[in-house]
């Protein structure tokens, strides 16, 4: 994995062989100025956030773990099931737009390009404090555990139909309306829901038109997936599927930029 | 009968946890749609196409004169809606009630129904059908058709009403292009409860009814105008209502998640008033503070294992040591969710045997339900935080145990229990009085033998009650096996023998439990009968027969047996959706009163164990010979009383709601379900998150 410009990649790598209650040691890379330190045993989460230099906030690490790739890849295959199923819509906006393959290709060719990452997203907080409240979260690091420090972003990725993904600024009170409206220049064919992925991995579905419409401002560093027209309701359960899947990738875990221009 | 417990705890808000969902809808409209005064969603007399969330549930109180109503709403589904209503005239004199020399003013049951056909999208309104005083006498019989289409603030509706709310004949019924039979319709309900089908849609004409729901900039003030369809000329009480407009005005404010207050100036000439309380038991979730950490046990071999286990919610049966396993037998009591139950016995289990495998064999009455399997190392793992939840998931092996696997204790071969709870038991809208209610102390006493044999009593002493008032309604048109509750009722009042029954369990084969009863098996009834269901392991189904040979009870609990008998049993079978909760159990056989006939259940579970349901009864008994309501139906709510404490239970109370108590359709109310016990071996294992193992 490549370094994005701005991002620090920290690194944690156990001593080869090493046994659970043996002496280990672990290397800590930032910026490619490695730090080790001895422990007794594999570090837990908890430890992780006191050993880590002052200037790295937690709530900027993602945590990547080898044995989560395997269900975040059955998790696309799924994703990629239900589009290739999603059958035929009546519904008025879905009847003007008539190449429908052409939204589910670029449906699947958004889930397929994007490999999985192994985020872990059972936490909600690697804060020291909240993971000693917490006996089952604290958990103990293995061999392979990747951290990475996503700086803090001021951009709002976007994904849709139209546009593929987009880069925006971000703006304190816009709401995903608002973003879309960068993006999708048709009232026609915007569609009434987008889905909010927040750089923690948090998903909202949040509406967009004038019956549902949300104002709740969105995060820096979110990604937004507008359901495209075509293919049904934009609470469809393929589109609720990308978006679980989405919550597993990160900006930040791209290695290329901009990393829209992959597809 | 927790009722009013209930509703004191969803006052103080205490339902107010976020449910800790992967996915929520978050909109700006935190202040929902409001409540019509006939319950449901809508404007002020007329209906909308709006829906609550799953699992919304609201108690109303609305006073427009000459009518109050008092309504229960319920939305199991984003696109079902139903309604309980309790109307009370207060121009006219309730009958039945006067014959009893009470002054009440006509009370008149009612059940709507809404279902939605089209969601709202960016183009499309929502578009639903209704029908109001479904099965009901027809008081307020109304089918509609209605759309709704929100535009920011603003919620316009528009719809077509059949029946009273569409008296006003703006047009001519569409409908009758399909047939002469929806030319006129007859309003003859009869008994009430039938559905009066030829009545649906009818008419020789149709009203328009609509208005606009609009949020104002004053936060949770909601104003509502609307052109109501009824012109009140075919009302029961017309007589008492003059009519000098059809736009009728109204306001609610949102005081807080849980309350509304309604008031309106209705017909140009009536002010009306309401409140509206309700909340989402589809999510409600308290966090479980008041639990106890996990028990750790001290060092040292000798210390007895069992308290802690009882400590952390199992009921221990036996606990089995080879060198290679330990295996636990017994209940699990305390955690609704299976998965932090297992756990915190699991962990015990294996601090207290180090270095064998640990199996834990959930027992009912030691007949073995469900085995889970669970290596050492994956609980080392677990104690030392090594494994995330899908590794700790596919870590624990789930099968169906074998038969050999009954256990019993040969040092506990007698096994005693006793408890005693303040309970509150009442009736609504009766008669006698409004409220009929019974305070008393509910005490429940069982010795088991071999833990597969059960004595057991239960008994109740009256604290306060005003039961001196129930009067036996000579209304009995079959055997009178339902009708004289009142008369048990009052006659008990002081002290009832509820129960005294013995029961003895038994698992037949890998899949087939019964058990055989004898004794007072319900306050009513005495005698004895047995159950055997097949529940195969692992599946969502079960099927059962139980057959009975009941007497009825005297009056006075303490007492014998009257002439009356019958041979009473059914088959059954249930079914249950694992991804929607839904349940479905029907049976069919011989009931109380000798007939014979058909009961449908269908009930909805949510993630957090409210579960919300209706049941209809059909026998060979005619609608007349039945009585009052045609036909045995009700619903029901089963809630979970951990949505209102902040420690785990697996305590429930259920709200059944019966429009009246007759003869046909009687089931025996029996102690034990097998269907219900089995339960647990079915397809979705009762594991809500595998990260509360050991929680």
């Amino acid at each position: 994995m490549m370094m994005r410009a701005g991002v620090v990649s920290i690194i944690w790598c156990g001593v080869l062989g090493a046994g659970l209650s043996n002496a280990s040691s672990f290397d800590l890379v930032l910026d490619g100025g490695a730090k080790t330190y001895s422990t007794s045993e594999y570090p837990r989460l908890s430890d992780l956030g006191r050993l880590l230099p002052s200037q790295v906030p937690l709530d900027g690490l993602l945590w990547l773990r080898s044995s989560h790739v395997q269900q975040q890849a059955e998790l696309q295959a799924s994703c990629v099931s239900d589009i290739t199923n999603v059958g035929f819509s009546v519904l008025p906006r879905d009847l003007v737009v008539r190449d429908k393959e052409a939204v589910r290709r670029s449906l699947l060719r958004l889930v397929e390009t994007l490999a999985p990452t192994g985020r872990v997203l059972e936490y909600g907080s690697l804060d020291p404090v909240d993971l000693d409240a917490s006996d089952f979260l604290d958990r103990r690091l293995r061999d392979g555990d990747v951290f990475v420090w996503a700086e803090k972003s001021e951009l709002v990725w976007t994904w849709d139909y139209f546009s593929g993904w987009r880069e925006q600024a971000h703006r304190p009170v816009n709401s995903a309306w608002h973003y879309s409206r960068g993006v999708i220049k048709s009232e026609a064919v915007r569609g009434d829901w987008a889905y909010v992925i927040a750089p923690s991995g948090a998903l909202h579905l949040t509406g967009l038109s004038g019956h549902n419409m949300g104002s709740n401002p969105i995060a820096p560093g979110s990604m937004i997936f507008y359901p495209p027209p075509g293919l049904g309701r934009g609470d469809h359960r393929a589109y609720g599927c990308i978006a679980q899947y989405l919550r597993t990738q990160h900006p930040t875990l791209i290695d290329a930029k901009p990393w829209w221009r992959r597809q | 009968m927790k009722v009013w417990l209930i509703l004191f705890l969803l006052s103080l808000g205490l339902t107010s946890g976020a449910y800790s969902s992967s996915l929520t809808i978050q909109n700006d409209w935190d202040d929902r749609d409001t409540y019509s005064h006939f319950g449901g969603h809508g404007l002020l007399q007329m209906p909308n196409a709006r829906f609550g969330e799953p699992g919304d549930f609201a108690v109303g109180w609305q006073r427009i004169a000459p009518y109050r109503y008092v309504t229960v709403s319920v939305s199991p589904f984003p696109w079902l809606e139903g309604t309980v209503r309790y109307a009370t005239q207060e121009d006219r004199a309730y009958a039945l009630a006067a014959s009893l020399g009470v002054t009440q003013g006509n009370k008149d049951k009612g059940i709507d129904l809404k279902l939605r056909l089209i969601e709202e999208d960016v183009w499309l309104p929502q578009v639903a059908v209704g029908i109001r005083d479904l099965g009901g006498t027809g008081l307020f019989g109304s089918e509609y058709l209605v759309a709704s289409k929100r535009t920011g603030p603003f919620d316009w509706t528009l719809g077509l009403g059949w029946g009273l709310i569409g008296t006003q004949s703006d047009l001519s019924n569409p409908v009758k292009i399909f047939g002469t039979r929806f030319d006129s319709r007859t309003a003859q309900t009869g008994q009430g409860g039938t559905f009066a089908l030829d009545d649906w849609f009818a008419g020789e004409n149709v009203a328009l009814f609509g208005g606009i729901s609009a949020r104002s900039p004053i936060s949770g003030l909601t104003a509502k105008v609307e052109l109501d369809g009824n012109d009140y000329s075919q009302d029961a009480s017309r007589a008492s209502i003059s009519v000098r407009s059809r736009i009728n005005y109204g306001l609610v404010y949102r005081l807080n998640p849980y309350f509304d207050l309604h008031v309106g100036y209705e017909r140009g000439n009536t002010l009306s008033s309401g409140v509206s309380m309700r909340t989402q038991f589809g999510r409600s979730y308290q966090p479980r503070k008041r639990d106890p950490n996990p028990s750790t046990l001290p060092d040292g071999q000798s210390v007895d294992i069992i308290p802690y286990l009882e400590n952390d919610g199992f009921k221990v049966d036996l606990i089995d040591i080879t060198s290679r396993e330990t295996r636990l037998y017994g209940e699990f009591t305390r955690y609704p969710d299976q998965a932090q139950g297992l756990g915190r016995v699991a962990l015990l289990v294996a601090q207290k045997y180090p270095g064998t495998d640990v199996s834990v064999i959930e027992n009912y009455y030691g007949m073995p339900l469900a085995q889970w399997n669970i290596e050492q190392d994956a609980l080392e793992r677990r104690r030392d935080r090594d494994l995330d939840q899908h590794e700790l998931g596919s870590s624990i092996q789930r099968v169906n145990p074998s038969s050999s696997n009954r256990a019993r204790s040969p040092e506990r071969d007698w096994h005693f229990e006793s408890r005693i709870d303040p309970d509150l038991e009442q009736g609504f809208q009766g008669p006698e009085a409004p409220w009929l209610y019974r305070l008393k102390l509910s005490g429940m006493a069982e010795a088991r033998f071999r833990e597969t044999s059960s004595l057991a009593a239960q008994t109740s002493i009256s604290l306060i009650d005003n039961y001196d008032q129930l009067v036996t309604l000579d209304t009995a048109t079959m055997p009178p096996v339902r009708t004289e509750a009142r008369t048990y009722l009052r006659e008990n009042r002081r002290f009832s023998l509820d129960r005294l029954q013995a029961t003895h369990f038994g698992r037949l084969t890998q899949s087939v439990y019964g058990q055989l009863y004898a004794g007072h098996l319900e306050l009513m009834f005495t005698g004895y009968g047995g159950e055997v269901v097949y529940a195969p392991f692992n599946r969502p189904w079960s099927v059962g027969i139980d057959l009975n040979k009941v007497w009825k009870r005297d009056y006075d609990s303490l007492k014998g047996v009257q002439d009356y008998q019958v041979v009473t049993g059914h088959l059954t079978g249930a079914y249950n959706f694992t991804e929607s909760g839904i349940s479905v159990r029907t049976s069919v056989g011989r009931y109380l009163a000798g007939d014979v006939g058909l009961t449908l259940d269908l009930s909805r579970r949510f993630e957090n164990g409210f579960q919300v349901g209706v049941w209809a009864t059909k026998t060979d008994v005619s609608a007349a010979e039945f009585g009052e309501g045609s036909f045995d139906k009700g619903a029901y709510l089963s809630i979970p009383f951990d949505l209102f404490t902040a420690e785990s239970t697996r305590a429930r109370g259920r709200i059944a709601w019966r429009p009246m108590l007759r003869d046909g359709g009687a089931k025996l109310s029996r102690m034990f379900d097998l269907h219900s016990v089995t339960r647990v071996r079915g397809s979705d294992a009762m594991i809500e998150s595998w990260e509360r193992f050991g929680q």
